[in-house]
């Protein structure tokens, strides 16, 4: 399995750095590009929820981008220092107008990946966001191609 | 992001290239504030080298919209990659938008409402 860990203190130009990065590493685990995307956007939105929500933009706050690819599946695990609770994010089932600005976050998350826990890190403050994307799909809608 | 702005025919063209997303949908907010203080309020985006939008881009565009609205102006968007138009589809947004396949097209609508 190919596994990538990546930090970032959570000042907003590091926004730009993790796409670049995760990126990368999609691309060169030959990630399918329509499963790339949907990966980017996922992690970004979590990436996007730890950087202003749960860290707050501090920057001496980390946000931990771990990510793992087997032929099964590609794994994405996004880790904040912040003291949201995991339970109410899991169960933020908001589902925003098409006129509100903001809000879109863990929905797009939940239609992105096929699973995703929210937990509360062990032995550390802040919260875990796990998603699973299973390569099945875009590997079958490549083929039909 | 690259923000590329012209005229033409009275509409304020702005062609956006890179990612859209929270820093850069902060700075597409700012050009288009600048526009609605100058009362230009008829913008068209093409978002045809936008490589990546996240619902922070897409927030800022839903801004902009209401912003121009406001000003009774119009927006449209033009020249969506096939994946940035599956995320409007997703989120409901391409109901609100007036989006074209091409900027040609959208920039034909305005002569044509111009004419009525």
């Amino acid at each position: 399995m190919e596994q990538i860990t990546f930090k970032y203190s959570s000042v907003i130009e590091n926004e730009g750095r993790m796409y670049n990065d995760v990126k990368s590493f999609l691309a060169k685990n030959d990630i399918p590009e329509n499963m790339r995307f949907n990966i980017l956007l996922a992690v970004s939105e979590a990436f996007t929820n730890a950087l202003t929500h749960a860290n707050m933009f501090d920057k001496n706050k980390l946000i931990e981008i771990f990510l793992a690819v087997n032929k099964e599946s590609v794994f994405a695990d996004i880790l904040d220092e912040g003291d949201a609770d995991p339970e109410s994010l899991a169960n933020k089932r908001h589902k925003p107008t098409p006129y509100e600005e903001g809000g879109r976050g863990v929905d797009l998350i939940d239609k992105l990946a096929d699973e995703v826990t929210w937990s509360r890190r062990k032995n550390k403050r802040g919260i875990v966001v796990s998603m699973t994307f299973s390569k099945a799909k875009f590997i079958k809608k490549e083929i039909s191609l | 992001m690259e923000i590329n702005k012209r005229e033409d025919g009275g509409v304020n063209i702005i062609a956006l290239t890179g990612r859209l997303d929270l820093a850069n949908g902060g700075l597409l907010k700012e050009e288009i504030s600048n526009l609605l203080k100058e009362e230009k309020a008829t913008i068209h985006l093409n978002l045809g080298q936008v490589e990546f939008i996240n619902s922070s881009g897409l927030g800022a565009l839903v801004s902009i919209m209401k912003e121009i609205r406001l000003q009774k102006g119009r927006l449209t968007i033009s020249d969506l990659a096939d994946y940035v138009r599956e995320i409007f589809d997703i989120t409901q947004l391409s109901h609100i938008f007036e989006i074209f396949s091409s900027e040609e097209e959208a920039l034909n609508s305005y002569q044509m409402v111009g004419a009525k």
